[in-house]
């Protein structure tokens, strides 16, 4: 059942991100140790950005531009589990509490998160995620979106 | 005090510092204002906590508190959790896990009526695709006393109006369980064995000590046997069912002596649900607990004076009532309440705002002694009172959730009836609940 539920995620991901390739989805997904990069440019695409970055590599100087995050992105940095909640929460504009409203971040993104169920709640900050860990949070949270 | 709270700060400071660590906190009020003012609970607490991953398999966290009560302490410095975890995926075969969890934490048997508390010890977890086994084993002496609910005993009781000792009564709790998922489509079958081993070392009564020997009570030592079935009668109704025989050991002043006696007592209890996802999300449940009593018991803590015990005991309390509140030992108590979500389709905050009426009516099983001291004493009459609630849940962010709560106790007025001379008139109060994380 869950299996189904997160394959049929995953297409939904598939077509809104529907500008890339499979090709690009596959070698990211294969990937252990997921890239900001790659990550922030699938989200934007996803979110209807795509504009705002065409390539992986022009993603995070958009990201940068913008003061997403308050250190400079660098390309090749590794996805954490916090920076993947805030890119996804940013780049759908979506809500959070109390605290994330006062202090938005990587932080209490990942909270937020957590809170929604969309993450294992054991999740480190810090965690390194794999490519295909991202695209089922993403596809997660989309799934979520459709419904609340 | 001021050593503990630094203490406190201090560990958080140094996980918090350490790399890949979580941290956070939480503030919380409760606050139970009533008509009567020995009922009145008020408790602020804040606590921080922290969660670290040293590996894709282990995972730390710990919590301290500090907290403010009215009513049973002024401030209390506390460790509420601290614990070690590791999964074992694939320990038997590729469907199966292994996990172990060891340090301060909850532990609970599958009801949470006879045993749900914390605990130093351990606690071993077996997943199989049939079923879940679990063996949890620990020890409650070294919990701090206001905030533990394991007093079973005269001893127990003695020592809780005593201010000089800190720490609650000694216990050693093991417990083994097992989950039978799917046992048929959608039902649940549950196994338990419960161990309460009493550790005290202090000189107790015991069996052949005469009437006249100074001292609190005996040793409380009690084995319970239980099992549950859960699950849905179709698509709208769930239901839970569970019953537990308890065995032991309890001392018996007869004839101005102590004896040992025999416990033989039962708990049983179940529900049963309706729920209409249409009808902004309604949920219809009535409930029945049975907790066996004794005619002769004059107080619920070794208070046997004739043959063998048939006073059920649980290991810890749980919660019966808001305003009447007690343990589930020789009571009857039959529930009936309505919930809603009355802005459920809504897409904004107030999709999480939840009311629930609520009545309880409460007789005593036996016309021996309950636990509430409003009730504590035999009578022929066996009806209590009811309470009625009207509940008001809202957690309108991640971070924030108030509940509110309000309604009345009516007890049993009759003059010859088991309540007190003093609690005999309607019983109202509020409940506020807030916490804020962060």
């Amino acid at each position: 059942m869950k299996r189904a539920f997160l394959s049929a995620a995953l297409f939904l991901t598939a077509m809104l991100i529907y500008s890339q390739s499979n090709e690009e989805i596959d070698a990211f997904m294969a990937k252990k140790q997921a890239d900001v990069a790659t990550a922030a440019y699938f989200t934007l695409s996803a979110a209807g950005m795509q504009n705002a970055a065409s390539t992986a590599e022009a993603a995070p100087g958009y990201l940068n531009e913008n003061k997403w995050f308050k250190e400079e992105l660098k390309g090749d940095e590794l996805l954490k589990a916090s920076d993947a909640s805030y890119l996804i929460m940013k780049a759908f504009a979506q809500k959070g509490g109390i605290m994330y409203s006062i202090a938005p971040g990587p932080r209490y993104a990942l909270k937020e998160i957590k809170y929604l169920k969309l993450i294992d709640q054991k999740t480190d900050p810090a965690k390194i995620m794999t490519g295909e860990d991202f695209m089922i949070l993403l596809s997660e949270f989309l799934s979520w979106k459709e419904t609340n | 005090m001021k050593k503990a709270l630094f203490i406190l700060l201090a560990v958080f400071a140094a996980v918090s510092l350490a790399s890949a660590v979580d941290f956070g906190g939480n503030i919380e009020n409760y606050s139970l204002i009533t008509n009567d003012s020995d009922s009145q609970k008020q408790t602020d607490k804040a606590a921080l906590w922290f969660g670290v991953s040293p590996s894709e398999t282990i995972y730390i966290k710990g919590q301290g508190s500090i907290a403010y009560s009215m009513d049973d302490y002024d401030f209390l410095a506390d460790v509420d959790y601290l614990y070690i975890t590791q999964d074992f995926p694939g320990a038997i075969n590729e469907q199966s896990s292994f996990t172990y969890k060891a340090g301060r934490f909850f532990q609970s048997e599958f009801t949470g009526k006879v045993f749900a508390h914390r605990l130093d010890g351990a606690l071993f977890t077996l997943a199989l695709p049939i079923a879940n086994f679990s063996l949890g084993a620990g020890y409650t002496g070294l919990l701090l006393k206001p905030v533990s609910g394991v007093n079973n005993t005269a001893a127990d009781m003695a020592d809780d109006a005593d201010d000089d000792i800190k720490l609650a009564p000694k216990k050693m709790i093991v417990r083994l369980g097992a989950s039978f998922i799917d046992i048929m489509p959608a039902q649940q079958l549950d196994v338990a064995l419960v161990t309460q081993l009493d550790m005290r070392s202090d000189d107790l009564l015991e069996d052949g000590d005469a009437a006249s020997e100074d001292g609190n009570g005996g040793k409380l030592n009690t084995y319970y046997i239980g099992a549950g079935l859960s699950g849905a009668i179709s698509g709208s109704f769930i239901y839970d069912t569970y019953l537990y025989y308890q065995l032991g050991k309890t001392l018996t002043l007869i004839d101005d002596e102590y004896k040992d006696k025999p416990i033989s007592a039962i708990l049983l209890g179940g529900s049963l649900s309706y729920l209409n996802r249409e009808f902004y999300r309604s949920k219809v449940t009535g409930s029945l607990l049975y907790a066996s009593g004794d005619d002769d018991n004059a107080s619920v803590y070794e208070g046997n004076t004739k043959g063998s015990g048939t006073q059920f005991m649980p290991v810890s309390t749980s919660s019966t009532g808001l305003i009447f509140n007690p343990k589930p030992s020789n009571l009857l108590k039959a529930g009936l309440e309505y919930s809603m979500k009355p802005f459920a389709e809504s897409r904004n905050m107030m999709k999480n705002f939840q009311a629930a009426v609520s009545a309880g009516i409460f007789y005593k099983a036996s016309e021996g002694a309950v636990s509430e001291s409003k009730a504590a004493v035999i009578s022929d009459e066996k009806y209590l009172g009811t309470e009625a609630l009207l509940t008001l849940n809202f957690r309108p962010v991640s971070d924030f959730g108030l509940t509110l709560a309000g309604g009345a106790f009516f007890p049993n007025d009759s003059k010859d009836g088991p309540m007190g001379e003093d609690y005999r008139d309607t019983e109202a109060g509020v409940m506020i609940n807030a916490s804020l994380s962060f």
